[in-house]
């Protein structure tokens, strides 16, 4: 079992979707990770299979139209929001290179479930909300565990989880305005870095 | 000066408390889909939606005109079409890009369906119980 408590940051890399301009920074911005959650077990000394779950938060993305409204708002006296969110869920594979050690280093693939959102809502007079689901296929993972105790380490960690997203909704003051796949597919990438707490590595 | 200095107060507390309750700050704009018969004027379909303000939102409703006859609107924040179906399949489309919506703008279909007159408008105000389909 491991958890990342308040230490990741995932970054958006490639596009949302085919249409230009659509890229996936534009429409999040970098996410914190408060928690990630793997359960599973070590097969072998240096081969662990479990299921993994991470949820994200973070503030719009780089899109100047969205973001000029997002930021029209004083915070005060307005209830503007903006915010986006994500998820990923889905099983994976790590092999640690030396399990006996006082540091492990170890590399991991998954595959899986990612879902991403972002949202404005005005007061309650106008809400949107917008919502992608998809496939990931890789979910490539790297770190350095620091053994403190037989079953507690501590280290640093860095996950590529490349996907596609395949569904689109859209919802605009809880109205279901559209629901369907997403004609023009892209690859998307969040990149996450931080440092996670491993209970019985 | 000090009774001129107090009145501009006064003016500028009643300007910004008035204009507090009206700001919206997201502010979307809006398009009224409208569609009646060429030959006696009578309105057929007229809806007014929200255009998206999203990346990727999509609005998307389909209308009964008359007959077997179906409207499909469709609109994101790039570009707004409206087709026309039957039975006997697609009777044809027009549309526009979002962004002119955004100011006072008005487009006629330049070859609706036969016997039927249909335009695209901005500023319209979307019913307390929208969609309201």
């Amino acid at each position: 079992m491991h958890f990342v408590p308040l230490m990741g940051i995932a970054f958006p890399l490639g596009d949302a979707s085919g249409t230009s301009g659509d890229s996936l920074s534009a429409r999040y911005g970098w996410q914190w990770v408060p928690l990630e959650l793997g359960f599973g077990a070590k097969v072998t000394e240096s081969v662990y299979v479990g299921a993994y779950l991470d949820l994200s938060v973070g503030y719009e993305g780089s899109d100047h139209v969205t973001k000029r409204r997002c930021e029209a708002g004083d915070g005060l006296d307005d209830d503007l929001t903006c915010s986006s969110s994500s998820a990923h869920l889905g099983v994976e594979a790590r092999y640690t290179i030396n399990p006996t050690e006082t540091f492990a280093g170890w590399f991991g693939y998954g595959i899986g479930y990612t879902a991403a959102s972002q949202s404005i809502s005005d007061a309650g007079r106008y809400e949107e909300t917008s919502t992608v689901r998809g496939f990931e296929f890789a979910r490539l993972s790297l770190g350095l565990d620091m053994r403190l105790s037989r079953g507690f380490g501590m280290g640093p960690f860095a996950v590529a989880s490349l996907g596609r997203y395949l569904k689109q909704e859209t919802t605009i003051n809880d109205y279901e305005t559209s629901a369907g796949s997403i004609d023009d597919q892209a690859f998307h990438c969040f990149l996450t870095l931080g440092y996670r707490l491993v209970i019985f590595p | 000066m000090s009774s001129r200095l107090a009145c501009a107060l006064l003016a500028l507390i009643a300007l910004g408390s008035s204009g507090c309750e009206e700001l919206e700050y997201v502010d979307p704009a809006t398009v009224e889909l409208s569609v009646s018969s060429a030959a006696s004027g009578k309105q057929l379909v007229r809806r007014c939606n929200y255009i998206p303000v999203l990346l990727g939102s999509t609005v998307r409703f389909s209308y009964h005109v008359e007959g077997d006859m179906v409207a499909h609107l469709e609109i994101t924040r790039e570009n707004i079409k409206v087709s026309f179906e039957d039975s006997s399949g697609w009777l044809g489309a027009f549309g526009a890009p979002s962004s002119l919506f955004a100011e006072s703008f008005s487009l006629d279909d330049p070859e609706p369906p036969p016997g039927l007159a249909a335009s695209l408008s901005s500023g319209c105000e979307p019913s307390s119980d929208w969609p309201d389909r």
